[in-house]
């Protein structure tokens, strides 16, 4: 699974940070991961502006380091939006045949 | 709790990490780690399960340690890595900005009453200094409120990633080289000064 648009789609409400992030991955897709390779990727995303981060106070008196999405992230969870969709449409065609599951013409 | 954060620490430690991991990550995933404990615990797990889970869930500290995107390949031919200010670049150059400005409201007024008090031929550039503390003396409220918008700005960039490091860093060099050229265009009358001292 492609954690990129997860993550970001994840970021798309407000800012959170690593172990909140993980958490709504864990209950919104039922992943099951190693949570800690989600901060390699938090830093990479960051690294090609797609979110920024700031060290700040968290509700539970701690501070962490917030991630959000930068202008151009936003553009990319877009692209991503589409892209997932078109993939979707191809994979669910040749899967189920057709449109919307019903039998395609050209299956043998 | 204190004592958690520090049994963390040093489990985390001992994995062997810390010398790949920048101080900032390090402090990441302790917090993550931290985290995931005290909601195991709040749950009702026992301490040293909670820390065997977090640990478990969080996966290969080694494997995570070598996932981290490399440091910026900024490093001059003598191998001095450069980026380590970089973060810091705006905010260093507003602390710039803000050291130009009390240099021009406190410090200018009083030089260019000497300078003309001993009559030193002004250069150019201390004109155009003394010219611009003048301005900004005179609508101070303008000054600060300019100082504010463009630490606002800065604020605000950073946070949402509009501007890169490369517009913080070109801000800094602006800022460095108007605190620059202030001190020098001090300097400049006052070594005249100093030289018709001399030659009396």
């Amino acid at each position: 699974m492609e954690l990129r648009p997860l993550v970001l789609a994840i970021l798309e409400a407000r800012p959170l940070y690593g172990y909140e992030i993980a958490q709504r991955a864990r209950r919104r897709a039922n992943l099951k991961w190693e949570e800690g390779t989600l901060y390699p990727l938090l830093h990479r995303l960051e690294r090609d502006g797609l979110l920024a981060s700031e060290w700040r106070r968290a509700p539970n008196g701690k501070d962490r380091k917030y991630y959000s999405l930068t202008r151009k992230g936003k553009t990319v969870l877009a692209k991503d939006r589409v892209d997932w969709k078109e993939r979707v449409r191809v994979v669910s065609e040749i899967l189920l045949g057709g449109r919307h599951g019903k039998p395609g013409r050209s299956a043998p | 709790m204190a004592n958690r954060e520090e049994a963390l620490r040093r489990i985390f430690d001992a994995a062997g990490v810390g010398a790949r991991l920048t101080g900032d990550q390090k402090r990441e995933l302790l917090g993550h780690l931290e985290d995931s404990v005290e909601k195991k615990v709040a749950a009702g797990v026992p301490e040293i399960d909670a820390v065997g889970q977090a640990f478990s869930e969080l996966g290969d500290l080694q494997k995570i340690a070598r996932q981290f995107p490399d440091k910026p390949a900024l490093a001059t031919p003598e191998g001095l890595v450069l980026d380590r200010w970089f973060p810091g670049a705006g905010w260093t150059a507003f602390a710039l900005f803000v050291f130009f400005i009390f240099i021009e409201i406190t410090i200018i007024p009083g030089f260019a009453q000497v300078f003309r008090k001993a009559r030193v031929p002004i250069p150019g550039l201390t004109i155009m200094f003394v010219h611009l503390s003048q301005v900004m003396r005179g609508s101070w409220p303008v000054t600060a409120a300019f100082a504010l918008a463009l630490g606002a700005a800065l604020w605000l960039s950073r946070r949402s990633g509009f501007l890169g490091k490369a517009a913080h860093v070109g801000f800094f060099l602006f800022a460095a080289t108007l605190c620059a050229a202030v001190v020098v265009a001090t300097c400049l009358p006052l070594l005249s000064l100093l030289e018709g001292i001399g030659l009396r």
